[in-house]
């Protein structure tokens, strides 16, 4: 197993009209679960292709271990890909896909028939297409095709496992246990897994490290808990999380905070302290978690503000509100059985230290 | 506005069975969902109520017409396909008029209608662009477009926003909602994703394998499944389900199997008590309704860490039982463990149990 | 990848193409700008310039070839259009379940012009052709249409459009069974009849393949040679002698090289100028060429 880093890395489509990476740098240390995340065409494939050494960077370099492979050939690399697109051979069957990687001719280092078996038996069956190794990808479903393209990857030992979006086409259900089964194989064995998804819930959920891609550009990486708990500016609060985390625009009136439309907040010395110190001391940025907005009823002495109900989501024991203040639109996130009917005013308290700040123009967290 | 009545409906392909002696009615202006895994028959029963498949057997109403031998056309239904189905070759505005130039309206009545629902979807600044380079979500609301603009008596729905992008999905949700809210219409909507019907309708129904599992309220839905299927097809993360035996003793049902042995509360076994099928039944309990304790805990159910998925504002632990199964819990975003950790759960209400036999929800 | 390999497994065209194409193209081209002439004993190949070229704007022969290529082939193309486009409706439902049916179709298309032209000839003799037969005793066409200067031009569109029909209709078949299921769905459910259904949404998909099966008949009726030449060697009289059979008189009968050359470079000229459009229409098609 390997660390993999890459630094200032960039490439460019079409003579320069698609940027796709512009100065990416980043590690994913050894024998961790890194995730590259980011919405569709945010560079998180084109930075699997330029590690696997399938594409070349127009600049910056990739590092195995502290070993520089940029340029190196594709299959000199020691590193195992998974495809979203699964590239499997039409022509061959499952477990001759499975087969390839241990004892393709260009492999110095082929296995023999009976371990090759072996461990693409072993593979087959983690998966679930045990049952299909005889079977042409032609006759499989979307979901088994994924799966195979998975397993060749896994049927290798190399350095490090690439996974671009692996589990992407799988029905909930089975994505759920894969998602599970990924993340234990790699404790278990210690593998170093790169993988790319735009499901901020699966980063979460399967990451040690993310990092957060936009456009080609790194907007944040650290522990997914950090992530999540501390979004460096508002393109990763409002993308990490579900629903989005509300952004509000507030101005700093001494000891309080104004936001239009809707309430003015005591602030406390702590917060006061904060915004003094690091933001422009005129207007900033607010952000609220919809499951931190408290919601009352509208009657209650303690709400600061009131809105109307536009919309309910049964998501099943939570429950997303919609609601309308004049022209805001905020989300809250509470239990169904506390949930207020569609339609009705209601109160809202907004606790400022729970509150993330960001400056309004750099749209950076605002920290000490 | 009308009302949408399916007595007895069977569609077969050959001798495969798509859909199975359905009955199901709509109320005029509701937001209807057909909710289930792909091959369940629900996109076979839309595309019968649409008139684009022949109904094998039974029959389907709009309100007192029964509807069965006429063409698409006469039924004034309108759809939005998956794949958007737009004419290629015609621009936005084209597009949207179709249904008009077909019967024939004047110049000037196609072109209000047209800007009329071009303005409701918001799309009036490309109506002049040729569909062929609109992003998925613009080529939605042409879709759309096409399909209200002739005021239909029923819109139908068929996986309309699967082919977006998680984030235009959730936006989309609100908005078809609102859309639907404004225009009254009687809508059926088809989806394979639980947490869209949910969201979206005033009530779904639930079907597999062409049969119809449930109707209800999304929250009637979650809160009390009529069979397994219902109960483990709705909710994320999935309800567990497990193989266990019903017990009577001493006047209490327990719940029994090698992993676990929990005596049932009375709100429970009440509605168990004239139950007189065979023991083996399908324990449901979803991750929400089971509390975790490192310390033993009295009729607690032992378990291991399996796995820990952090989600930001929870965490799902999957706790491992003595019968190598494993239980998705919901624990609060702080708790920590080591893998392979001991662990006591405690199963809370509500607890459901499943008929091995027809997976009828014996608690129900 | 080694790029180098690749030059290797080119160079047995390349050398066919030289040899076979290229260098009697360049030797044309030359010749055209001389006057060589082995009937005469002064043009023995000195450089004239564009004295041959001078010659073919004031030769009305050479404009009736022209006329006589575009009266065959605009009937032509646009016969074969139609009855193609009707060709591909009528066999679509029956190839979708037997794909057999295509080179059986194409039987046509395959054979030499030569031979098609041969039969041609045979089957509208008025004494003893199966179509000159009936033709003749039903009192339509009494005379013998290859002397005709009435019927011969006809008789050759006719025939050309015997073989090249399936061709086209080929073409639009393949469009027909590419063409998106959900348009015709949603025509459905719009409340489209078949009528509707044919001009508003199977026409405009249909397009494209009609625009490239047309381009490539009419850049192949500029050339028409054999089929002409086997009927009635461009008679009777010029009424059928397209641009090409006319390059063919000057060249191989009167042997005036020079001559004969600059007449088939003006109509290289013409048909590179097609080509454009055709290398146009098909690539832009082929970009914008997904369905929504």
């Amino acid at each position: 197993m390997a660390k993999i880093m890459v630094r200032n890395l960039s490439k460019q489509y079409k003579d320069g009209e698609v940027q796709a990476l512009r100065d990416v740098s980043l590690e994913c240390p050894d024998g961790e679960f890194f995730c590259l995340l980011g919405p569709a065409g945010a560079g998180k494939t084109t930075s699997i292709k330029l590690i696997a050494g399938i594409e070349s960077p127009d600049g910056g370099e990739v590092f195995l271990d502290d070993e520089r492979i940029t340029g190196v050939d594709p299959w000199e690399r020691d590193l195992a890909v998974a495809f979203e697109t699964y590239a499997l051979y039409p022509q061959r069957t499952v477990r001759q896909n499975l087969r390839f990687p241990l004892q393709a001719p260009a492999r110095k280092d082929a296995w023999s028939e009976a371990d090759a078996e072996k461990r693409v038996v072993e593979i087959a069956n983690l998966l679930g297409i045990g049952e299909l190794l005889d079977r042409y990808p032609r006759q499989l479903s979307g979901g088994q095709r994924q799966r195979v393209a998975l397993g060749r990857a896994l049927v290798r030992k190399p350095r490090a496992y690439l996974l671009d979006e692996p589990i992407a086409h799988l029905d909930a259900k089975l994505r759920h246990h894969m998602r599970g089964e990924l993340k234990r194989i790699q404790r278990d064995l210690g593998i170093t897994v790169l993988y790319c998804t735009p499901d901020q819930l699966e980063a979460l959920s399967l990451a040690d490290h993310m990092a957060v891609l936009n456009e080609g550009r790194v907007e944040q990486i650290g522990a997914s808990k950090d992530v999540y708990m501390r979004p460096a500016n508002i393109f990763v609060a409002r993308f990490v999380g579900d629903p989005p985390m509300n952004i509000l625009d507030a101005n700093i009136e001494g000891n309080e905070l104004l936001i239009p439309e809707l309430t003015r907040l005591p602030m406390a010395a702590t917060v006061q302290r904060l915004l003094a110190r690091n933001s422009n001391g005129k207007t900033v940025k607010l952000g609220i978690r919809p499951k931190d907005l408290r919601v009352v009823p509208e009657s209650s002495g303690e709400a600061q503000a009131k809105a109307e109900v536009t919309h309910v989501q049964v998501l099943g024991e939570t429950s997303v509100l919609t609601l309308k203040a004049d022209s805001l639109e905020l989300h809250a996130k509470l239990a169904t059985q506390d949930a207020p009917e569609r339609g009705s005013n209601v109160g809202v308290i907004i606790d400022p230290a729970v509150c993330h700040f960001f400056d309004p123009e750099t749209e950076r967290r605002i920290e000490e | 506005m009308t009302t949408l009545t399916l007595k007895n409906v069977w569609k077969k392909y050959g001798d495969v069975i798509a859909v199975k002696e359905l009955n199901l009615s709509c109320e005029d202006g509701e937001f209807f969902s057909l909710l289930g895994p792909s091959g369940c028959g629900k996109s076979s029963t839309l595309r019968m109520i649409a008139g684009l498949e022949e109904i094998t057997d039974g029959e389907i109403w709009f309100d007192d017409t029964l509807v069965n031998d006429l063409e698409p056309r006469e039924r004034n239904v309108a759809m939005v396909f998956e794949t958007y189905a737009l004419y290629p070759f015609l621009s936005v505005y084209e597009n949207i008029a179709f249904p008009l130039r077909i019967r024939g309206l004047s110049r000037d009545g196609i072109n209000k209608k047209v800007r009329w629902a071009a303005d409701f979807l918001g799309i009036s600044d490309i109506l002049r662009m040729n569909v062929k380079g609109l992003s998925s979500g613009q080529k939605q609301s042409v879709g759309i477009g096409r399909a209200i603009v002739r005021e239909p008596s029923v819109l139908l729905m068929d996986e309309p926003i699967s082919h977006l992008e998680a984030r235009q999905r959730a936006r989309m949700r609100e908005e078809l909602v609102k859309l639907q809210d404004n225009l009254g219409i009687t809508t059926i909507y088809v989806t394979h994703d639980q947490v869209e019907a949910m969201t979206m309708a005033d009530r779904l129904a639930v079907m597999d394998l062409g049969v119809l599992q449930q109707v209800g309220t999304p929250k009637e839905v979650y809160e009390r499944p009529r069979t397994e299927f219902v109960g483990g097809f709705i909710g994320e993360p999935p309800m567990n389900l497990a193989d266990c035996e019903l017990v009577r003793e001493d006047g209490q049902f327990s719940i029994q199997s090698p992993s676990f042995k929990v005596t049932l509360p009375a709100q429970t076994a009440n509605r168990l008590g004239t139950y007189d099928g065979p023991p083996q039944v399908r324990l449901g309990i979803r991750p929400e309704s089971i509390a975790v304790s490192k310390s033993p805990v009295e009729g607690g159910v032992k378990a291991s860490v399996h796995l820990l998925e952090p989600q930001g504002e929870r965490t799902i632990l999957g706790a491992r039982l003595a019968g190598k199964e494993i239980f998705l819990v919901e624990v609060p975003p702080e708790f920590e463990a080591d893998l392979d950790e001991g662990l006591y759960l405690q199963f809370r209400q509500p607890i459901h149990i499943f008929s091995t036999t027809d997976g009828m929800n014996l608690t129900y | 990848m080694k790029k180098g390999y690749i030059w290797w497994w080119v160079l047995p065209s390349a050398i066919l193409f030289l040899f076979i194409i290229l260098v009697p193209f360049i030797i044309a081209a030359t010749y055209s700008f001389r006057a060589l002439s082995f009937t005469s004993s002064q043009a023995q190949g000195q450089f004239i310039g564009l004295g041959n070229y001078r010659r073919l704007v004031f030769d009305s022969d050479f404009y009736n070839a022209f006329k006589v290529t575009f009266l065959y082939m605009v009937p032509a193309v646009l016969l074969q259009g139609a009855l193609g486009l009707g060709m591909a409706l009528v066999m679509s439902g029956a190839v979708r379940r037997a794909r057999v049916l295509v080179p059986i179709m194409l039987l046509p298309t395959l054979l030499t012009p030569v031979v098609i032209g041969l039969v041609g000839v045979l089957t509208l003799n008025p004494d003893f052709g199966v179509l000159g037969i009936f033709l003749n005793r039903s009192g339509l066409i009494t005379e013998a249409m290859l002397g005709s200067s009435k019927w011969a031009l006809p008789a050759i569109i006719a025939v050309d459009t015997y073989q090249w029909t399936p061709f086209v209709a080929v073409i639009l078949l393949s469009g027909l069974l590419a063409l998106p299921r959900e348009p015709y769905e949603a025509a459905q459910v719009d409340g489209a009849n078949p009528l509707q259904t044919f001009f508003r949404v199977t026409m405009p998909l249909l397009w494209p393949y009609l625009v490239v099966a047309m381009l490539i008949r009419v850049i192949d009726a500029f050339r028409i040679f054999d089929i002409i030449w086997v009927m009635t060697r461009g008679g009777p009289g010029i009424t059928t002698e397209a641009v090409a059979v006319y390059a063919y008189r000057h060249t191989f009968r009167y042997w005036d090289m020079g001559y004969g050359s600059a007449l088939i470079m003006v109509l290289f000229l013409f048909i590179s100028i097609l080509v454009e459009y055709l290398y146009k229409a098909l690539t832009t098609w082929q970009a914008g060429g997904e369905t929504a």
